[in-house]
């Protein structure tokens, strides 16, 4: 199946895409998600995003899908699922 | 004493006598310095000032034990007095190197009253004090008159703070503008300098008190710095600015739209990376910063580099008057630094000018010309007419309360708390900030504290200030207040509001500079002390429960974004803040209990007079 990421911020900057479409599994999860996106854009991040540990990595973006806010690596995707990558990173 | 001079200058204008005021040091324990030292200082003299412009009305700036110390990002300084905006306790900070060099010169801070007969600025350096005359420099803009006291007083270490035409025409968000660009920005305390015919304020030297521990002080600054390094907030606001939350702000229903009536906006023209893809950016640092926050856009005009605005800035001149014009906002910040007032409250006002011309409560021929939303020579425009105080303009320098009242508007139309503009984040994308804005010492202030980044996920574990759901108004009530506490004592140590250190850190450099013995909860209670002690400020000018609340143009529910039909619950919020402060529900006053906890004896005696 297919989801769509949308790199939002300076995410789009360090990451070098604003947005992306991801092939999972059918039936992959949030987790399976972070995998293939420190595989594909791990690398370009800064080293406090990069972890070896994928819940570690989770924490670090807020991912939002429509208006839920996805925190659990065992969230179930669906095909055509949009998510948002933001960094909750604020002040000023 | 250490970590202190243990004296500030005081200063009367109308006698033209310097003098040294002596600092106990049990005084400086129980109000630390910075902008809860200002308040302690300001409290005692209260009785005697008539207006917030009055010749008596005290002015104070002051440092703190962390400033010009070996420890990063504490370059920074506090100006504390009655606020021409809001008739309350106005307080603002600042950074850059004027911190440092006041520090250096050999006291603490200085204490302003009078006005001179004709402009003087003051010069200090290393324990000599001097009132100079300034008529040469009135009428001259913030950083002409940084320039020429620099060039006249051949003293390369020399940093000035001062103010524009802002400050001499007594604009009611005037700023007191340091080191080109940085900004006291809040509540008109520009005005108070205007007022009292003081142009500047010139400090030197590097006078450094004596610390209690200095290996200590050196071994904490060391681990800070590379805490700070390794944060990933650090890193964003490096290589972006403040600018860097433009866009996650408006995903986040944080960035208010169209005057607090929308919450989605395009805003992909004016954000951190646009900046940095569209101009020249020099980042630049406060003295001993290791991030370096500040933008400045090289060659923004042939010659001419300009500071770039920070996110409140770019946010109050852009979507809040639904205005993509990268290059108008740069412009519009350059000439609130230029001539010194404050941005969030300029762009603000400009917004509701918009708004009325929109209800067509503000006609064009009062204008002079067009107010369609977007226009951004229309934003320029009007600012130039701020700061000239032309035409509408004069009415837009008094801030928004002042432009519902001269409209015949509802007050809960002005964005506002107490007469202090709103700034770039909504109570309703975060209800903590909405609680925050309601109980804030000078009024809406996205400061004290900054209750988003909280619930963004940045915890404060030792005082049990943990995330929670950003649009619920469920149990913030104790975090909020306790989150206030803890952001004031930044503004008394004094520490930038981006340090991302915890109370046991703090404690630790305060007393290896002190040699005191603060704990964790021993400095939640000076912070608590603080918040008291301002409101208390507040309820002696009046302050009562009836001013604790949002303008409603700031919390009815919009119908977009990811805030729809949110509105925070600010009734219940409020009742548990005031159980937890202790504050009475009928007048708003903190308790006598709950002064004396807090060794507020004489604010108590006042306020609550036995027989």
């Amino acid at each position: 199946m297919k989801v769509r990421i949308l790199f939002q911020g300076i995410l789009s900057d360090w990451a070098g895409v604003s947005q992306a479409e991801i092939l999972l599994p059918k039936g992959g999860n949030l987790g399976d998600l972070l995998s293939e996106i420190r595989k594909n854009y791990g690398p370009q991040l800064p080293p406090q995003l990069r972890d070896k540990e994928q819940t570690a990595f989770s924490r670090a973006f807020w991912v939002i899908r429509k208006k839920e806010k996805l925190s659990e690596p065992g969230t179930t995707l669906k095909d055509g699922d949009e998510l948002q990558f933001l960094l909750p990173l604020a002040g000023g | 004493m250490k970590g202190y001079h243990g004296r500030f200058l005081e200063v009367d204008l109308s006698l033209r006598k310097l003098s040294d005021l002596p600092l106990s040091e049990e005084f400086l324990k129980h109000y630390i310095g910075g902008a809860t030292l200002s308040a302690a200082l300001i409290y005692e003299r209260l009785d005697r000032v008539a207006a917030p412009l009055a010749p008596e009305s005290p002015l104070v700036f002051s440092t703190g034990p962390f400033t010009g110390s070996a420890l990063p990002m504490v370059s920074r300084y506090a100006v504390g007095g009655l606020s021409p905006l809001t008739g309350f306790w106005g307080e603002a900070t600042s950074g850059g190197r004027f911190p440092f060099r006041l520090k250096g010169s050999g006291w603490d801070g200085l204490l302003v009253s009078g006005r001179a007969a004709k402009p003087v600025y003051l010069y200090l350096k290393e324990g000599q004090a001097e009132i100079r005359e300034a008529a040469h420099l009135w009428g001259k803009d913030s950083y002409q008159t940084q320039q020429i006291i620099k060039e006249e007083l051949k003293d390369d270490s020399v940093s000035v703070a001062c103010i524009g035409s802002g400050g001499e025409n007594l604009i009611h968000y005037a700023a007191i503008m340091n080191d080109k660009g940085r900004a006291a920005g809040r509540c008109g305390l520009g005005a108070l300098m205007g007022s009292k015919n003081l142009k500047a304020v010139a400090a030197s030297g590097n006078w450094k008190p004596e610390l209690a521990d200095p290996e200590k002080v050196k071994e904490l600054a060391k681990q800070a710095v590379a805490q700070i390094n390794g944060n990933l907030i650090s890193v964003a606001f490096r290589e972006y600015g403040t600018m860097m939350y433009t866009d996650m702000a408006m995903i986040l229903g944080d960035a208010p739209a169209k005057y607090f009536t929308r919450a989605v906006f395009p805003v992909s023209k004016i954000t951190g990376q646009a900046l940095r893809q569209n101009y020249l950016v020099r980042n630049y640092a406060c003295l001993g910063c290791p991030i370096g926050c500040g933008r400045e856009v090289v060659d923004f005009k042939p010659g001419l580099n300009v500071d770039g605005p920070e996110y409140e800035t770019a946010v109050a001149f852009g979507p809040l008057c639904e205005n993509t014009d990268l290059e108008a906002i740069i412009r519009a910040n350059h000439l609130c630094n230029t001539h010194g007032i404050d941005t969030i409250s300029a762009g603000v006002s400009v917004a509701y000018a918009f708004y009325l011309y929109d209800l067509g409560v503000l006609p064009k021929d009062r204008v002079g010309f067009d107010l369609k939303w977007g226009d951004s020579q229309a934003v320029i425009r009007l600012v130039e007419m701020i700061i000239a105080q032309e035409g509408i303009g004069r009415i837009l320098s008094q801030g928004t309360l002042a432009m519902a009242r001269a409209f015949d508007r509802q007050e809960d139309e002005a964005a506002q708390v107490k007469g202090l503009e709103m700034p770039m984040h909504d109570g309703r994308a975060f209800h903590g900030m909405a609680l925050s804005y309601a109980t804030g010492p000078r009024g809406a202030c996205h400061l004290k504290g900054d209750y988003y980044n909280v619930d963004l996920g940045n915890m404060v574990m030792e005082y049990n200030i943990f995330p929670s759901e950003r649009l619920s108004s469920e149990g913030k009530s104790e975090g909020v207040a306790k989150y206030q506490s803890l952001k004031d004592l930044f503004d008394a140590l004094t520490l930038c509001k981006f340090a991302p250190l915890m109370p046991t850190q703090l404690c630790e450099m305060l007393n290896a500079i002190t040699g005191w013995t603060f704990t964790p909860e021993d400095l939640l209670t000076a912070g608590d002390r603080s918040i008291n002690l301002k409101r208390a400020i507040g309820n002696k000018l009046g302050m009562t429960r009836e001013q604790d609340k949002l303008p409603r143009i700031c919390s009815s529910p919009l119908n977009e974004g990811t805030t729809a039909g949110v509105e925070p619950d600010l009734p219940t919020m409020l009742q548990e803040y005031y159980r937890f402060r202790g504050w009475d529900w009928a007048t708003g006053r903190p308790t006598r209990e709950r002064l004396l906890e807090l060794g507020l004896h004489q604010v108590a005696a006042e306020m609550y007079p036995q027989p």
